[in-house]
């Protein structure tokens, strides 16, 4: 019974993940019809790499999914609605906002002092860590474009040793529903340009509900054989779970209670929470194979050279990888004199800031 | 309560092995410290059998807030359940180990008649209720916890009259002290037993309770 029920619920998995690259498909069929006009218009709105970047951030703390945004920017970029420059600002902003979920699970032991201080520091060494990475990283690719180089390189690659060919089957195969939909609705690009919108939200969300289901219960065992151990494991944990439930904010927000009873302490996840961030960049892959498009494959190669870039660059050094270790303790701790002072944060951090700077420099 | 083996969780399974070990590691402890009260026995093993005993505890409550932190809804009762009776387990390893340490505080010794051998008899009654507890748990077996249980009863009357008549009597001498103190040690170690198989037969808010 139980293995019929698994085979029914990957079935599911399989069909909803169809439907999520159905609706990258629609999204690029909308700005198609939109024509010319509109994406230029896209265009010269986040042509501005800091509203890019806050616009990421802001989007993504709003879904709470980076996988929604990176998807997003896959599809627009594959239907040629944004250029690969003007888009990784905003898939720099998707890593800091995806931070925002594990720190809001956190203030779920904000009634217990020592414990709010402990998950507080696990949650938000997440966010310092991509900070840190976007204000070294960022700067070097408006400078270098090192990011784009790379990630047009790799992107080559792919393509040189046929990896369109596994790309067209799933283009391939999710033509035919988006010809359904879009002949269907006719000549409204606004309307297929919104069902793209739902139905991607509701894939994802259902992807990551189901794939939880199917996963983190079966988990348990590993959690406590790697997340305990060498920090390769941990991180190797985190990014092969995250690639499974398609969720970063899954994997590093299921961890935060056991930051709080004193179980894990921030040194043993960072690593895993490193994996995670590598994790996520499946799902925007995944989005830009189903397109068949160099520029959406380039983009995707974006998101994972960066977190890849990342790690480089915090982890291997001791007294780097402190950094955003020591910078969350210290934010813990200085919120837990206040504790009003954490929700502040989050809401300044995540919301109001990118708001405003999004607001004056449009 | 604490459900059967093959449909819990894989933390859980692990918790439940490590309650098992640590109530056999009890169970060696209690069997030294009586050959050092009694014997004078000298014995290295028992610091590191109580330690294992102390870490086993921290283990058990990792596994199962780890496992309640990924599954929250499957063996809920169960994950409380270990919690509760580890610390019980925890504790009969300290009994166990108190009733050595009284070696070290005393000169006197615990006597082969009156009061010392009603411990004696008290102590022979105890040795095979470790095993018991460990088949009453690991089975879930209901008859063997009742019967634990009602052997703990047996055995509280029999400590409680060994202190009255200790504390009672004004010729009491310094064996008959010594042996007041250990009846209350044996007594402690034999509730703690009951306490674990409680968690078999009672429901959860009655755990420890033997009435």
């Amino acid at each position: 019974m139980d293995t019929l029920k698994t085979i029914g619920q990957v079935l599911l998995l399989f069909g909803i993940l169809y439907l999520f690259l159905v609706s990258i498909g629609l999204m690029g069929a909308s700005f198609k019809m939109f024509g010319k006009g509109f994406a230029t218009q896209l265009v010269e709105t986040t042509t501005n790499p800091y509203v890019g970047l806050f616009v990421g951030i802001l989007a993504t703390t709003l879904v709470q999914s980076s996988s929604t945004t990176t998807s997003l920017v896959v599809g627009i970029v594959a239907a040629a609605g944004l250029t690969i420059p003007t888009a990784i600002p905003i898939i720099m902003g998707a890593n800091i906002g995806t931070s925002v979920t594990n720190t809001l699970v956190s203030m779920g032991h904000i009634t217990r002092p020592v414990e709010f201080r402990r998950a507080l520091a696990g949650a938000t060494v997440h966010d310092f860590f991509n900070l840190i990475a976007v204000v070294i990283l960022f700067p070097l690719e408006l400078f270098t474009g090192y990011l784009q180089h790379l990630a047009s390189g790799a992107a080559g690659v792919f393509t040189g040793i046929g990896g369109m060919k596994l790309a067209n089957p799933i283009k391939a195969s999710v033509k035919p529903a988006v010809a359904l939909v879009t002949d269907l609705l006719g000549d409204h690009p606004w309307l297929i340009l919104l069902l793209a919108l739902l139905m991607m939200y509701a894939a994802l969300k259902f992807l990551v509900d189901l794939a939880r289901g199917l996963v983190v219960s079966k988990a348990e065992r590993f959690l406590h054989q790697y997340l305990f151990g060498a920090a390769g494991y941990a991180m190797l944990f985190g990014a092969i779970l995250t690639v499974l439930v398609q969720s970063s904010s899954i994997t590093t927000s299921l961890i935060i209670p056991l930051i709080g009873a004193g179980i894990l302490t921030i040194e043993q996840i960072f690593p895993y929470t490193l994996g995670a961030n590598v994790g996520t960049t499946v799902t925007a892959m995944l989005a830009a194979l189903s397109t068949a498009s160099v520029p959406a494959i380039t983009i995707a190669f974006v998101h994972l050279i960066f977190n890849l870039s990342g790690i480089l660059l915090v982890y291997p050094i001791a007294a780097i990888r402190r950094i955003p270790i020591r910078l969350a303790h210290g934010l813990a701790t200085f919120t837990s004199k206040s504790r009003s002072l954490a929700i502040a944060y989050l809401i300044v951090v995540f919301y109001l800031l990118p708001l405003c700077v999004i607001l004056i420099w449009r | 309560m604490l459900g059967r083996k093959q449909n819990r969780s894989h933390l859980i399974d692990q918790a439940h092995k490590e309650i098992e070990t640590m109530l056999d590691k009890a169970h060696q402890v209690f069997g030294i410290a009586w050959q050092i009260l009694t014997e004078g026995a000298e014995s290295d093993r028992l610091s590191k059998l109580d330690q294992d005993i102390n870490s086993g505890e921290r283990l058990v409550r990792r596994l199962v807030i780890e496992h309640l932190t990924l599954n929250p809804d499957q063996d809920l009762p169960t994950s409380l359940t270990l919690v509760s009776i580890v610390h019980d387990v925890e504790r009969l390893g300290d009994y166990a180990k108190s009733i050595a340490e009284l070696r070290d505080m005393s000169d006197a010794t615990l006597s082969e008649d009156g009061l010392g051998q009603r411990c004696r008899d008290v102590q022979a009654k105890i040795v095979p209720m470790f095993r018991l507890a460990i088949d009453g748990i690991s089975e879930d077996d209901e008859e063997k916890a009742a019967d634990l249980m009602a052997r703990h009863r047996e055995i509280k009357a029999k400590t409680d009259s060994i202190t009255a008549d200790g504390i009672g009597n004004e010729q009491s001498n310094r064996a008959d002290l010594m042996a007041v103190v250990v009846s209350r040690y044996l007594r402690r170690v034999s509730a703690h037993l009951s306490n674990v198989v409680s968690s078999v037969v009672n429901p959860f808010d009655l755990i420890s309770r033997n009435d």
